[in-house]
Order: C-alpha cells, then sequence, then structure tokens
C-alpha cells in the first residue's frame, strides 16, 4: 500500500483532543437534587448494570478513535499498488469542435463517447498521477488544473460543452506540450476523433503524446460554402454553394431547399458521389433582400453542417446629381440614366453651374453628385462625387501634371470594381488631363500619368476621369452606364459593408470600418432557438460581438441602419467526421493504462467505513441514553 | 452554601411590596366573606378565666376576688366555691416554615413560595388580631417573630421574611420539641415544608398533638420534583448534606422515581389523615393566594 499524502498522518495526533474530548464528555453533569434519598432508594438496580454500561463507554471512544482513524487514513489517500507506479502528470485534451456532435450508430453523440472515456481515464488513473482537463477547440478552456482530487475532476467533465467551432491542433498541442514542460514523466491524451486535423500527424514526435480516438461514423454530408453577390453592376444576385459527401457511400436524393425569409425559392436534388464536392449556382434579382437558408435534407450523423444562412443586402435607388455647363452638355447622361432606372432614383437632377448655385443645401444632397465639364466653387460637403474633365479640386490628394493631347492607355487595373466589364483598349481617347496621385489608386493609365483615378477620402469616395466621355459617344453609351454602375457598386460596397458576409462559430463581429453612434444593438438566436436582444457599446466607431457561438443570422442594428450577417460552420475538417486511423493504434494504450485499475485510491472506501463507524457509535451513544 | 439553580425572584429576596400587600388585603377580605357569621372570641378559651360564660366552681383560696363567689351555693352548702368562666381569648398561630436548603430549588423557589404563604396567612390572621407567630427552622428553630398582632405589624413581618435565608438540614424533630417547649398555649401550628425529612416528620408532627395544639401541614412541591428534566449520566448532590451519588438517568428510572415522589406524597398525607392533622399539597405552580383562598374553603384553619 502507499500514501499519495503521508503528511496526513500527522493528523493522527487529532486522537488525543478526542480522548479528552470523550472523557469530558463522559464526565457527569453535576445536578443538585433538593433529596438525594429518594435517588438512592433508585440506584440498586442500575447499579447491577454499570459494569455493561462502561464497557459501552469504551466501546464509544473504541469508535470514535477507529472513526478518526478512518478519516486520517483517507486523507493519506492510500491505494494499493500492484504495479511500480511511476507517478505522472497526464494532460486531458478534450475535443469540443463540431464534429464531436457526429451521432454514433448507438444515437449517443460522439461528445458523449469522449466524456465516458474522460470518466474512465479519471476513475482508473493512478493514485499518484496528477490530472488537468482542458476542452480544445479554436480555442483552450482549462476545465481543471492539475491535481489529484478526483471530485474536481470529476465535476469538471460535467461542465464540459461540445462547441460549433473548429479544432485548433496546433493551438491545443501548444497548450498541452507548454503545461507539461517541466513535469515529471508528463503525458498528454488527446481525446478526438482527430476528423480532418491530423492529430496524430501533429503529436506522433511526441512519445508523451497519445491520441485516445473516439467515434465511428463516417457518413456525413456539408455544406462548405454558401453565400450571396450582389452585382450592382447588372442588378442581379448570385448564390453559390458548395456541398461534399465526407461518406463512403454514393449520397443519393440529396435535396437543397434553398429558402428566402422562410419561403422556399428553389428545390434540386442531387445524388453525390463519395469524395465528391458538387457546386450549386442560383441566380435571382433580389432587389428587396432578405435572408436566405440552405438546408441539405440528408440522413447523415452531423447535422450541424446540413444548414447555412447567407445574407442579401437590398438594392438601394441613388439620388444622382448632375452638374455640366448646360443643358446640351447634360443630354447625353439623361439619356444613359433613362436606361438605369433599376439604379437611378426618380428625384435625380440634372442642372447647369449656375442653375447649381441657386440650389438649397437640401436640393444639393444626394448619393452621387456628377459634375461634367464644370466643377461648382461649393461643392457638397456629403455624398460621393463623379469628377470629369473639370479642374483637380483642392481636397484631392493628387496633382494635375499637364494635358495630354493624344494619350494612349497603356495599362488599367483589370481587378478594380470600378472597371468590371469595360475594356479601355484601342480607345481613341480625347485630350485629356493627367494627374499624379499622392494617393488613391489609378484605374485607367496613359504615359503622360493617370486618366481614371479613384480616392477613398475617409467616408467620401471620389471617381476622377481626367477626359470627356462623351466626347466619343459610342464608347459613352457602352461604358459611361458601366462605369456609374460600377461607381454605385464600389460606394455600396465601402458604404454599406459594414460586416463580413459570414463568420464561423465563435468568431469575435467587428465592424469592418469606424461607424457611427455610441451603441448598438444585436439580434440572434439562443441556444433554445429564442430570440435575444442584446445593446452593444460602440467605442470610438468600433463594436465587439463574440456571442456567435451558434450558426445562424444575426441582426446588428448601427445608427439606424440594420445589417445583417451569418454565422456558418464552413470547415471542411469539421465536416469531414471519417475518424482519423484504425482504432488499433490506440489499443496500445489502452492496455498500458489498464495496468492501473488496481491503483484505485481507498480514501472513499475508508470515508465510507467513518460515516458507517460514525452511526454506529451513535446508535450505541443513543442507546446508552434511552435506554 | 452554594444558592439554588433557580435564582429567586427580586434582588435575592421576596417580592414583598405594595402590590403584594394588595393581595394580602383581597386575600383578608374574601377570607372574612368565609367566615361571616364567626366572629372574635368564639374560639373557647381552654384556660378559664372571667368572661359572661360559666364553666366550673373551685374552692376559695386567700385574694381571690369575692365578686366571683357563688354564693347561691354557698347558701345551699355553706362552703365559699368560685365561678370559674370560660376565658375570652385570641388565636394563637404559628407558622413553621422550613428554610432548609432543599427549600432553595424548585422551578418556583419553594422558600419563596413557603413565605409568600406564610406572609398571607399571617395578615390574615394579624388582621383578626390573633397572635401570630412565624418561625423559621432548619436543623432547629430559628429566630423567628412572635405574637405579631394587627396589620401595623404587616411590615415588620415582610422584613422579616426579606430576611430568611436557606440554610441547613431540615430536622423538623427537634424544631417541634423546641417549639413545644416555648410555646405553651395551644393553637393553630401550620407547618409549611417540603417534608423531605422521611425520618423526622412523623414524630415532629406528634410531639405538636401534645399541647392540644390544631396542627396543619401545607406540603410544598416543586414541578422539578415531580418532573424532573434530568438525562443522561450525572452525578446528583444532595442540596442539604453535600453528599453525592452517580446515576445513569434514564427513561425507565425516570418513570420510577416519579412513582417513589408520588409514594412519599402520599405517605406524608396518609399520616396526616391518620392523626387528624390537616393537609394541603401546595404545588408551586399554583399561585399562592388561589392556595390560600382553597385553604380557607377547606376550613378550620384561620378565622
Amino acid at each position: 500500500m502507499s500514501f499519495a499524502a503521508p503528511l496526513a498522518f500527522a493528523l493522527g495526533a487529532l486522537s488525543l483532543p478526542v480522548i479528552v474530548l470523550y472523557i469530558l464528555k463522559v464526565k457527569r453533569r453535576r445536578v443538585r437534587v433538593p433529596y438525594l434519598r429518594l435517588w438512592e432508594s433508585l440506584m440498586v438496580e442500575t447499579r447491577a448494570r454499570s459494569l455493561f454500561k462502561r464497557l459501552k463507554r469504551l466501546y464509544s471512544l473504541l469508535l470514535q478513535l477507529l472513526i478518526l482513524g478512518a478519516i486520517v487514513l483517507a486523507l493519506t489517500q492510500p491505494a494499493f499498488d500492484l504495479s511500480s507506479v511511476k507517478k505522472e502528470s497526464v494532460v486531458v485534451l478534450l475535443d469540443t469542435s463540431a464534429s464531436m456532435q457526429a451521432v454514433e450508430a448507438d444515437e449517443r453523440s460522439r461528445f458523449e463517447v469522449m466524456l465516458e472515456r474522460a470518466r474512465e481515464l479519471v476513475e482508473n488513473r493512478s493514485f499518484e498521477d496528477e490530472m488537468m482537463l482542458a476542452a480544445v477547440s479554436d480555442r483552450v478552456q482549462v476545465l481543471c488544473s492539475f491535481n489529484r482530487n478526483t471530485l474536481r475532476l470529476r465535476d469538471a467533465l460535467e461542465r464540459v460543452e461540445v462547441t460549433h467551432r473548429s479544432l485548433d491542433v496546433d493551438r491545443a498541442y501548444a497548450f498541452a506540450a507548454a503545461v507539461s514542460h517541466g513535469r515529471e514523466h508528463p503525458l498528454i491524451l488527446f481525446l478526438s476523433d482527430g476528423a480532418g486535423s491530423a492529430v496524430r500527424e501533429r503529436i506522433a514526435k511526441d512519445p508523451a503524446a497519445h491520441l485516445v480516438r473516439v467515434g465511428e461514423a463516417r457518413d456525413n454530408v456539408g455544406i462548405l460554402r454558401f453565400s450571396a453577390r450582389k452585382n450592382a453592376s447588372l442588378s442581379t444576385d448570385y448564390l453559390l454553394a458548395r456541398i461534399k459527401n465526407f461518406g463512403d457511400d454514393v449520397a443519393e436524393g440529396v435535396l437543397l431547399d434553398l429558402s428566402l425569409d422562410g419561403q422556399t425559392l428553389k428545390v434540386r436534388t442531387r445524388d453525390i458521389p463519395p469524395g465528391a464536392e458538387v457546386t450549386e449556382r442560383w441566380e435571382f434579382e433580389l432587389h428587396e433582400g432578405g435572408v436566405l437558408r440552405l438546408d441539405v435534407e440528408y440522413d447523415d450523423a452531423l447535422a450541424l453542417d446540413n444548414q447555412a444562412w447567407a445574407v442579401v443586402r437590398p438594392s438601394r435607388l441613388r439620388k444622382v446629381l448632375l452638374v455640366t455647363p448646360s443643358r446640351a452638355h447634360a443630354l447625353p447622361f439623361w439619356t444613359a440614366f433613362q436606361s438605369m432606372g433599376e439604379v437611378i432614383h426618380a428625384d435625380s437632377l440634372a442642372v447647369t453651374a449656375e442653375e447649381y448655385a441657386a440650389l438649397s443645401e437640401a436640393e444639393r444632397q444626394a448619393d452621387v453628385t456628377i459634375c461634367s465639364g464644370a466643377l461648382p466653387d461649393d461643392l457638397p460637403a456629403e455624398g460621393n462625387l463623379i469628377l470629369m474633365d473639370t479642374e483637380l479640386p483642392d481636397f484631392l490628394p493628387a496633382r494635375q501634371t499637364g494635358r495630354d493631347e493624344d494619350p494612349t492607355i497603356w495599362d488599367w487595373d483589370r481587378e478594380h470594381l470600378l472597371n468590371r466589364y469595360i475594356n479601355y483598349r484601342d480607345l481613341d481617347v480625347p485630350a485629356a488631363r493627367t494627374i499624379e496621385l499622392d494617393a488613391g489608386e489609378a484605374l485607367v493609365e496613359s504615359f503622360a500619368g493617370a486618366l481614371i483615378s479613384a480616392f477613398d477620402l475617409s467616408g467620401r469616395m471620389v471617381v476622377y476621369v481626367g477626359f470627356d466621355m462623351t466626347a466619343q459617344l459610342f464608347f459613352f453609351r457602352l461604358a459611361f452606364p458601366m462605369l456609374l454602375r460600377n461607381a454605385i457598386a464600389w460606394f455600396e460596397v465601402e458604404e454599406d459593408l459594414v460586416l463580413e458576409a459570414s463568420y464561423a462559430p465563435g468568431d469575435t463581429i467587428q465592424p469592418l470600418r469606424r461607424v457611427a453612434g455610441s451603441s448598438a444593438s444585436a439580434t440572434y438566436f439562443d441556444d433554445a432557438g429564442e430570440p435575444v436582444d442584446r445593446e452593444l457599446e460602440v467605442r470610438g466607431g468600433r463594436f465587439w460581438f463574440s456571442d456567435t457561438e451558434n450558426p445562424g443570422t444575426y441582426l446588428f442594428r448601427i445608427a439606424g441602419v440594420n445589417h445583417a450577417t451569418a454565422v456558418n460552420l464552413f470547415d471542411a475538417g469539421e465536416s469531414n467526421i471519417a475518424p482519423e486511423g484504425a482504432l488499433d493504434e490506440d489499443a496500445r494504450f489502452e492496455v498500458e493504462r489498464g495496468r492501473h485499475l488496481f491503483n484505485r485510491d481507498l480514501w472513499a472506501l475508508l470515508a465510507i467505513a467513518g460515516v458507517a463507524l460514525w452511526i454506529l457509535e451513535w446508535a450505541l451513544y443513543h442507546r446508552r441514553i434511552t435506554e | 452554601m452554594p444558592r439554588a439553580t433557580t435564582p429567586r425572584p427580586g434582588e435575592g429576596g421576596l417580592a414583598l411590596d405594595g402590590a403584594f400587600l394588595q393581595r394580602l388585603e383581597y386575600l383578608n377580605v374574601i377570607a372574612k366573606k368565609i367566615m361571616s357569621g364567626r366572629m372574635r372570641a368564639d374560639r373557647k378559651s381552654v384556660r378559664k378565666g372571667v368572661s359572661a360564660e360559666f364553666a366550673d366552681h373551685r374552692s376559695y383560696v386567700a385574694g381571690d376576688d369575692i365578686r366571683h363567689v357563688d354564693w347561691h351555693l354557698f347558701g345551699r352548702l355553706e362552703e365559699v366555691f368560685m365561678k370559674l368562666y370560660r376565658e375570652e381569648e385570641n388565636l394563637h398561630m404559628t407558622l413553621l416554615v422550613d428554610a432548609s436548603l432543599s427549600m432553595d430549588r424548585g422551578r418556583v423557589h419553594k422558600l419563596d413560595y413557603a413565605l409568600e404563604v406564610a406572609a398571607a396567612l399571617a395578615y390574615i390572621g394579624m388582621s383578626n388580631l390573633d397572635a401570630v407567630n412565624v418561625l423559621p427552622f432548619g436543623e432547629r428553630l430559628r429566630e423567628g417573630r412572635w405574637a405579631l398582632k394587627g396589620k401595623a405589624k404587616v411590615f415588620e413581618l415582610f422584613e422579616f421574611l426579606r430576611e430568611i435565608e436557606p440554610r441547613g438540614e431540615t430536622d423538623l424533630a427537634a424544631t417541634c420539641k423546641e417549639l413545644v417547649g416555648r410555646e405553651r398555649r395551644r393553637g393553630v401550628v401550620i407547618v409549611i415544608s417540603d417534608f423531605y425529612d422521611l425520618d423526622g416528620f412523623q414524630p415532629a408532627l406528634k410531639f405538636l398533638r401534645y399541647p392540644n395544639h390544631d396542627i396543619h401541614v401545607i406540603h410544598v412541591v416543586d414541578q422539578e420534583e415531580r418532573e424532573p428534566d434530568l438525562r443522561g449520566d450525572l452525578r446528583l448532590l444532595d442540596s442539604e448534606t453535600a453528599a453525592f451519588r452517580e446515576i445513569n438517568v434514564t427513561d425507565g428510572l425516570l418513570a420510577k422515581y416519579r412513582k417513589a415522589f408520588e409514594e412519599l406524597a402520599a405517605g406524608v398525607e396518609r399520616f396526616c389523615v391518620k392523626n387528624e392533622i390537616g393537609y394541603v399539597r401546595a404545588p408551586t405552580e399554583v399561585p399562592f393566594d388561589e392556595l390560600v383562598l382553597r385553604i380557607l374553603r377547606r376550613g378550620g384553619l384561620v378565622g
């Protein structure tokens, strides 16, 4: 027998006060009575039994000492040791990532199976082993620091919960290695399915690390991507989804149910071969916007990746204020606006420079102000600008380098949103003002300088075109509407895109740019599916929201405007629930652990013995009193 | 000597104050109602003296008052006889109060209770101009108050009662012997005690019968004695002798004790009945004035 805490034997000295206290307890209470002779007449019979009663008192003292002995022994944590057990410092990493939600053949979740294994480890560990429990996903949460207290370890296992997050093996292992460093006989046990995360490969070099693999199910079809993209240039919404069959068999009759705000938009059925990935595309005109949901209706082991959400932002009509030197100059623009009814607001204005001067501040307010050939002195303070063949305003970080009478385009930024669908090749550009940029982006360049430039002036977007596009009407009719649409799309992206389209579970959501106001609110659904409203404090135009454990849609109200986003799993590693490696490899470790089966600590038995003795002592004492 | 576990009410003494006096006066009025129709001098003295009622004759001796010569008898017998008349006298009441240490106990302090009862009876007697002796005793008769008469003496009585402290053992026989030696006039003797003197109380009461005293016993019992709240291993100390016994008090033993106590009290009562001694058991939980009224209604004690 060994004792984990032999110092507790010192508590045996408590036997002395126990004896003293017992003597004090046995010491008779002194009571004064008016006439003792009356009592003496009754004492003849009781004397006969006094010897037995004295013996009973001795039994009682003996039992009390036995109780103390049991408690002291329990505190020393004795154990029968059938082997030469070495003291180990065990770090148990519990995989709480999304794949652990997979349901096994016995209808239990993989997480429950893992917890059962963890409990076995706790119960069967050597009494000398120190054990630490940590839940790992894309983060590490220590459930119980190194200790030998089985109750605390059990309690920690009761508190652990599965998450919807991904597994970050590197982070988990780095943590385990760090806390084990310098400890005697470190042992890292990674309880995981190892699904898609190459756990075994990561820990293979460390002889102290073992994968305790859990889970058998492999059948899963999951959504890897689902997104909606608004093409403001063409006023359409593109939807794209990628679905993969991670199972070993063909997934037949996989039903794809696409809905917008609860109303079914499209239903498709697909047969997906094992290991194959299919890409689905849809194209809609969803001007009103809404929340899209894609459901993969297929009976597989992991339900979490069978739904995905995407947010479609509503289209917004833009008020355009066109300023030209004369009404005739405005005519081609006005003709172009006629065909852009889905983009241009009906309240848009076309005025001459003189008329502009007479406009009130309210009338000058527009989403886009286009100045072609004329640059008013008092441009509106807000709103985006498209300046075409005008003087370079002072607030633009650029300098006019001259005038290129016969500019030749030698390059343009084909990736830039503003140049989408526009081909500047072979364009016979009229005489143009060339500029040199201190900031901003040159979208179209000639040998003399930038012909078309874009500037993001922190809140105000400016497109500067150095030449008169209407000079060549054929090009204008083709290119200007597209440039305007592209510009509006660019403005929209920069103006309205406050949040990412999708986040992973557990991500922290913060606005992509600074927002106005001192507070914002978030509406989302909790674990029970109930809507939750939360106020968020905005500091310096930023807020942080981290209650993103549950996949679904999250609505934020920022400065009076609603912005929605979605939280989706979209993790091939988690959707690929097939456990890593063969189970046989893990059996070796199980056998090794088996040697501790008889190394159970005995404190619990001793504690039970102590309680039983206490009950016996109480019964004896009680009997002595009431007899 | 240590004091009782149950403290005496007030500042170590009796609350013989104005309120107490009011209660006594009320008792006195009730007593007069109960005794209505019976006036002073109703009690006939055994001593012969001068009064309206003829009692006997005796021969003349020199110095006799010739006004009491029975001249009719002289005429017939020619011998001088003196007419003797029954002397009318006031009642002589003696209150013997047990002030031993055994009375220094009780949930209601027994000595205080006994003194309250004694005060009430004495007050009623004194109001009737009876001569009242209040005599505490323990191992022997202690200093007491003799022949208190009239209400004016009540404050002297209270002062005296306040000073009575429990001490010593009970020796009722020695006490009564001493009383008989000092008080030869016939009267009413009321013994107020717990009678924890099993060997001595019987000869003591018999002693009192020799002078033809009218004897009454008030047996003070407290609930603590009838139903002691004792359990477990105890060392019992006798409050009078300091003797002790170690005892294990169980439910069974308690039942036996209760039976033994009841037998003890019944034994005192039996003895009293057998010897024509008035007996009243006085549980201390019964208010003293209620007890006194109970005694009065039974009659034969005062008035």
